[in-house]
């Protein structure tokens, strides 16, 4: 009887480098005695702190609402370690590097273009240094929200491997395919589909698989109204409709998505995006994860699951 | 790294991903619906629980709310913290779980759902109660019409069943609710509740003692001389205003528990910290900080300006009559503001009628919320397979873990069927509060120790300040323990000890009618250690390693 292949799957780390530290930690310690990591997208961070240079050796900062004036060098990495841990980036600057920042969006652009690589470039080198020699699989997506560049960092890399466009062999039984785009968000994000083009791109990269049903599929965006894409629905300035104090909430998945997973019913769906709708699901016979997120608390959310010779042995839901 | 006075701002992109849905305002409101003491008809009924002292015209109760509020702030400033640190769903299960053992954390939260659910079956008498005191008070404005006969409803088994059946389906009609409906109407019915509060403290300054012992002869047969002379005689003893109070630890102790009981809930929405949205440390102190305040208003200065209008000496000897003797007017009754006020005002009874509605509302509400509160509670133990997958699965209509709210309206059902079968009130209610010890006394605890266990969770409390020498967050463990052990021991260890030492067996027969419910609570307990044990053997025959679970992941 084959032995099953234990799997370790998270999402949205959103470059939170605490977190980040802890999945690596737990590869190398062998906690979730994981044979296979799967990264289900979304490494970069959405904020960048000016720590800036006040001209007198000292440098201010705000950071989670309060403000800070840096004394030493000590300090100045203390706090940029800080700022990086929950998955902000830290910029040191002057006043005038600030104003034109805020006064050229291009600028700002570029800025977090750099940022956002250097990041996943620093998280290649982590894992080459850290596991590289563990023998576990590392497949490190990117998603939607994520720059073009980052996939560079991840090509460069010997160990570290960008699934998308490939069809991985976990084992002799399971094959992956993986996709990096969301469905139309409110954001226009780096790597978005119409609903139609995602079934397509799906169906047509499954049509390559030895055994449709018993692949696994990385999709970034969770499937339309499957319980793991519940999200709270906006209004035109971007803000949660609340009623009487609450929370209209609406799925947000992808329809192009569920269409494929209903029609070709691989053995797993693993997902991300959705950071509030975290847990699994079924489709027909197929069994969708979304680990959600809790990344930027430095909390590291997952899911382990088994993979048997045909079937899903069994699966639950971590946190460490 | 000093705090600097200029702010150099933030600079953020678009994309996408927002995190939890439940707002400040719905934790809050969560909160004071989840009260189990919060009386708006009937507060001035609690009087005769402690002491019927006054000082400086404050009562003995009202005191001792102010004192239990203080300490009430640490164990607040615990949560807040705590659900910083641990921002999920399941309360003092996953606090206790992470920073001490997965085996307390089980039995601190199982008892807490023991006597959670001996509270819903509680609530629902007391809804049969106010449900006939609000047709009652329509008896006193309209004399000779279909309501002038409530005083003699709910007499037999029949007629209770069937009211709280009406009442078991409202607050399952309420509970099945789509999450965002639930929190709508809980919202909603609130501040209704919040306005009637307010009618009831304004209008009291309408009242006077002597108005109400006029109007009572005519209202309902009885006068208050009548009800006092019945009280002393029983062994009532009223207080005097004066300085001398001394009722020693043990009557302290007694006093503060029934304080304490009623403030249960105040800390309630760390328990659904999981859908709580934004700074979650914000929301959660704003919430808990918000109910604690209300319920030391409700207790104290809402309570005396009742109780003093009303008739201090009268609501004192008629809940005397209620609590302990069994014989209050109409039938054995509570004191009901509303009703007195009605009968002094005929013309009002609108208003009151107002505030009748608004103190059931608040009562009844209490179950649907703590079935919602329940259910995050054994959703986290799904979650950790301290249960069946069953149980945590998420009802799509609903968004919520409905099978387990069904459940647990359902068990608390049983308690209230059970006082059918001669299980007394105050059996079920000592049973609940010996069980709800473990959950007074594990926060102090883990708040000493979580920075010494769990020093990776202590950094995300966002309280991580000294104060001489040792952490602010072990300062209020340290304060909380001082309070609630000795009010733990004395109040509930103490008679135990003592009723072991006086009836010996007796004191631990199972039957129904056993007052003590210690057997019961004991029996509950074992239930619990075995289906842990089970548990981690289906789990381990599963090839599920439950430590995995949770295990702690040092970043560095």
């Amino acid at each position: 009887m084959a032995k099953s292949l234990r799997c370790y799957m998270c999402s949205d780390l959103h470059a939170a480098n605490r977190t980040y530290r802890k999945l690596l930690n737990a590869v190398k310690n062998n906690v979730y005695e994981a044979q296979v990591v799967l990264i289900a997208g979304d490494l970069t961070g959405k904020a960048i702190v000016p720590i800036i240079a006040q001209g007198d050796g000292r440098y201010a900062a705000t950071f989670l609402d309060r403000n800070y004036m840096i004394e030493s060098g000590t300090e100045l990495e203390k706090l940029k370690e800080s700022i990086s841990d929950i998955g902000y980036y830290p910029y040191v600057t002057d006043r005038d590097g600030v104003k034109a920042l805020q006064s050229d969006p291009a600028q700002m652009h570029e800025l977090f273009r750099h940022k956002m690589i250097e990041r996943v470039g620093e998280w290649v080198a982590l894992a080459e240094e850290r596991i590289g020699k563990s023998g576990v699989q590392f497949y490190m997506m990117p998603g939607n929200d994520d720059d073009r560049g980052v996939d560079e960092m991840i090509a460069r890399s010997s160990y570290v491997v960008n699934p998308v466009g490939k069809t991985i062999d976990l084992n002799e039984f399971h094959e992956m395919i993986s996709f990096d785009f969301a469905n139309h968000t409110p954001w226009h994000t780096p790597r978005e589909w119409d609903e139609e083009e995602y079934y397509e791109h799906v169906k047509a990269s499954a049509s390559g698989l030895k055994n449709v049903h018993n692949a696994v599929f990385m999709i970034h965006v969770p499937p339309y109204d499957s319980g793991i894409d519940t999200a709270p629905e906006l209004d035109k300035t971007m803000r949660p409709k609340v009623t009487m104090g609450d929370v209209l909430r609406i799925p947000v998945g992808s329809t192009g998505v569920r269409k494929a997973i209903q029609e070709l019913q691989p053995l797993v769906t693993v997902h991300g995006h959705v950071h509030e709708a975290g847990g699994q699901s079924k489709i027909g016979r197929t069994t969708c994860f979304n680990a959600g997120s809790e990344a930027n608390q430095g909390i590291l959310r997952g899911f382990v699951f088994d993979l048997g010779k045909d079937k899903l042995e069994r699966a639950f839901r971590v946190q460490g | 790294m000093e705090k600097a006075s200029t702010p150099s701002g933030l600079f953020v992109r678009q994309a996408s991903g927002l995190v939890r849905d439940v707002s400040m305002a719905n934790a809050l409101f969560f909160n004071i619906s989840a009260f189990v003491g919060t009386a708006i008809g009937w507060a001035v009924a609690f009087y005769a629980l402690g002491t019927e002292w006054q000082g400086l015209g404050i009562s003995a109760f009202a005191w001792m709310a102010l004192l239990t509020g203080i300490f009430c702030y640490f164990l607040g400033m615990i949560f807040a913290s705590l659900t910083t640190a641990m921002p999920r769903s399941g309360g003092d299960y996953v606090f206790t779980s992470r920073i001490i053992s997965p085996f307390l954390g089980w039995i601190e939260s199982w008892t807490l759902v023991g006597s959670a659910l001996t509270i819903i079956g509680f609530e629902i008498i007391v809804a049969s109660h106010n449900v006939q005191l609000t047709a009652i008070l329509l008896g006193v404005a309209f004399p000779g019409s279909v309501f002038s006969n409530a005083p003699n409803w709910l007499q037999d088994n029949a007629s209770k069943a069937i009211v709280g059946i009406i009442i078991l389906a409202v607050i399952f009609g309420i509970s099945i609710l789509r999450t965002r409906t639930f929190h709508k109407v809980v919202t909603g019915l609130t501040i209704f509740a919040i306005v009637s509060v307010a009618i009831s403290f304004f209008g009291a300054f309408f009242i006077s003692p002597d108005a109400v012992n006029h109007a009572l002869q005519g209202a309902i047969g009885t006068s208050s001389t009548q009800i006092t002379s019945a009280a002393s005689k029983a062994g009532f003893a009223i207080g005097t205003p004066d300085f001398s109070f001394n009722p020693g630890l043990i009557g302290l102790a007694g006093l503060v528990s029934v304080v304490l009981f009623q403030f249960i809930g105040f800390q309630f929405s760390s328990y659904i910290a999981g859908e709580v949205k934004g700074n979650v440390r914000r929301s959660i102190m704003f919430a808990v900080i918000g109910a604690l305040i209300f319920a030391v208003f409700m207790n104290s200065l809402y309570q005396d300006v009742l109780g003093n209008h009303f008739g201090f000496q009268l609501t004192n000897a008629w809940g005397y009559l209620y609590w302990i003797q069994g014989t209050a007017p109409l039938h054995n009754l509570p004191p009901y503001t509303p009703l007195l006020a009605t009968a002094v005002y005929p013309g009002a009874w609108p208003l009151w009628l107002i505030v009748s509605v608004g103190n059931t509302v608040l009562n009844v509400l209490l179950c649907p919320v703590y079935a919602v509160f329940l259910s995050r509670i054994v959703l986290a133990w799904s979650l950790d397979r301290q249960v069946p997958e069953w149980f945590s699965v998420v009802n799509e209509r609903t968004n919520a873990p409905l099978r387990v709210i069904i459940l647990a309206i359902l068990l608390g059902a049983v308690f209230f069927v059970l006082t059918f079968f001669g299980f007394s009130l105050a059996s079920t209610t000592f049973f609940g509060i010996l069980l709800a010890g473990l959950t007074w006394i594990m926060p102090g605890i883990n708040a000493i120790l979580i920075p010494y266990r769990r020093p990776d969770l202590y950094q995300l409390t966002n309280n991580t300040r000294r104060f001489l020498g040792l952490p602010r967050l072990v300062w209020s463990g340290i304060i909380w323990l001082i309070f609630i052990i000795p009010v733990y021991a004395a109040a509930f260890v103490y008679p135990v000890v003592q009723g072991l030492h006086s009836q010996g067996g007796t004191y631990l027969t199972l039957s129904t009618s056993n007052s003590s419910g210690i057997s019961w609570a004991l029996i509950f307990i074992l239930v619990g250690i075995v289906v842990y044990f089970v548990m981690r053997l289906v789990n381990t025959s599963r090839g599920i390693n439950v430590k995995m679970i949770y295990q702690e992941l040092p970043p560095d």
